[in-house]
């Protein structure tokens, strides 16, 4: 189980799979293969992380604390992140489709003429990849909101513990120049990084710009930024010879830019928000929370 | 007040919601099929080998996949030999043919077309490294191997004491060079990728769909 924990939580918090299951995604590959196979990770964790930063705009001054709930799904609209095209080991392109760790659950059996044959694992198949974070937003100073997000959880051994931190901070540019209040322009940026001791990192930023109009009981914006993701994975596992095998792998986010829309209701305390970024991956985003 | 105390409830219910589901999975592991000959021989050898289905699942009995699984597919993936030569073994170079046999007949596994095959006898040859045959498999033999196999394992979500009667054998047969002798083991290793099917408890959405067994 050891070995299962650090991508695991890459994927979802709570994905559970045996040591085995586990062992047979990391053996599969090897190279460029391997890298294109588990590339969507950086791309999903990218954008999945970031959404739900910002809702309530830090338009005024007056003190608020927000706790709140986050619940992201990454979808994949198009195949470019859940299909690649594997190379030989020349390096040659071989023609075909096969999946990455997201891609389809459907194994790619390419036969040879001696009756060998070539098999290119599944992928999980997801039809979208959740994620749940727990934030607080403090504000407004001076037009200025600080957004906290901390999630830790320890497993039996001391390597196990795996951690979330993340901070944003939201600027309200808006009030330097727009002369109606209700219009706002906003910007965000917002720096997450979550790990497990010995396994794996992985950092990620976003900054952007918030455009729109909030009123006492909604709000509604569109979005635009640029966005980096890196992951870094370093740990041993069990290979189909019971060997001893070194995972080592670096991982950055391919889509840099990120932008879409989002809205919401604030009803007395509660506040619901939902945001969609409308570059690959797709990020259907919706957090509710408590206001005071 | 009262509105306070939806508002928590709603946001609680978020929480304990959690929305899981068991998902079905797709993974390939791959076992080896490993034959091993034992020879102390000078000019034509034959010898068998023979693995009965109990045989073949324990190799993936030994893999603790899963609590539940089914064997979808099994491949040939690769064919590799191992030479381990003991003292007194000067053969530097053999003529050999695999055959893969079973009940219904025999077929040819692995050919070089009668060309001799340099073996290791130096550091090599004592080590027991690991050479790719792949290149010498019969269509015909892989296809045999595959049909027992499956019919050993595909379908199965029970390996456990599997004893259907089926096994294949295969026969190395060869010719060690006049005036030399050939000490020591051979194995024949078959590596196998074995596409299995299982479920897993994950958050709704993570899998491509539900289980239904």
């Amino acid at each position: 189980m050891k070995k299962t924990l650090p991508l695991l939580f890459l994927l979802c918090l709570s994905f559970r799979v045996k040591a085995q299951n586990f062992d047979d995604f990391l053996k599969a590959y090897e190279g460029q293969n391997q890298i294109s196979y588990f590339q969507p990770l950086s791309d999903v964790l990218t954008a999945g992380l970031n959404s739900g930063h910002v809702d309530r705009m830090p338009l005024d001054s007056s003190f608020h604390f927000t706790i709140k709930l986050i619940g992201n799904r990454s979808y994949f609209i198009t195949d470019k992140l859940r299909t690649f095209e594997p190379l030989d080991a020349e390096g040659q392109a071989l023609g075909f489709q096969v999946p990455t760790i997201v891609g389809p659950s459907e194994t790619v059996v390419i036969e040879n003429q001696n009756g060998s044959a070539d098999t290119y694992v599944p992928g999980s198949g997801s039809r979208f990849i959740p994620l749940v974070a727990p934030q607080i937003t403090i504000g407004n100073f001076a037009g200025t909101s600080l957004s906290l997000r901390f999630a830790q959880y320890k497993g039996k051994e001391s390597d196990d513990t795996f951690r979330w931190i993340g901070a944003g901070v939201q600027h309200n540019l808006g009030r330097y120049f727009l002369k109606n209040t209700n219009d706002f322009l906003v910007f965000n940026y917002a720096f997450q990084k979550l790990g497990m001791n010995n396994y794996f990192d992985f950092t990620t930023q976003r900054a952007s710009i918030h455009a729109g109009k909030q009123a006492k009981l909604y709000h509604f914006y569109g979005f635009l930024g640029f966005q980096t993701g890196k992951l870094d994975a370093d740990f041993e596992y069990e290979d189909s010879q019971d060997l001893t095998s070194q995972f080592n792998i670096s991982l950055k986010n391919k889509n840099k830019l990120v932008g879409g829309v989002g809205a919401g209701l604030k009803l007395s305390v509660l506040i619901i928000n939902a945001e969609v970024s409308l570059l690959q991956p797709t990020v259907v985003s919706a957090n509710v929370g408590l206001s005071f | 007040m009262k509105i306070k105390l939806i508002a928590i409830l709603l946001v609680s219910s978020t929480f304990i919601s959690g929305c899981f589901e068991r998902g079905k999975f797709e993974y390939v592991t791959t076992i080896d099929q490993t034959f091993k000959y034992t020879l102390d021989k000078s000019g034509e050898f034959s010898e068998s080998s023979t693995l009965t289905s109990n045989e073949i699942a324990r190799k993936v009995l030994d893999l603790d996949l899963a609590d539940d699984f089914i064997i979808k597919e099994v491949n040939i993936k690769k064919v590799g030999m191992k030479f381990n030569f003991g003292s007194g073994s000067t053969a530097d170079a053999i003529q050999y043919r695999v055959f893969v046999g079973n009940a219904s007949g025999r077929d040819p596994f692995l050919s070089a077309d009668g060309s001799q095959s340099h073996i290791p006898t130096d550091f090599f040859g004592q080590i027991g490294v690991e050479f790719a045959v792949t290149q010498f498999l019969n269509n015909k033999g892989a296809g045999t191997v595959k049909r027992v196999l499956s019919e050993v394992l595909v379908g199965n979500s029970e390996v456990y004491g599997v004893n259907n009667g089926k096994s294949y054998r295969m026969d190395l047969e060869g010719i060690v060079p006049n005036g030399k002798r050939l000490v020591g083991t051979i194995d024949l290793i078959l590596d196998v990728d074995v596409t299995y099917e299982t479920c897993e408890e994950v958050p709704i959405g993570f899998a491509e769909e539900e289980c239904i067994f």
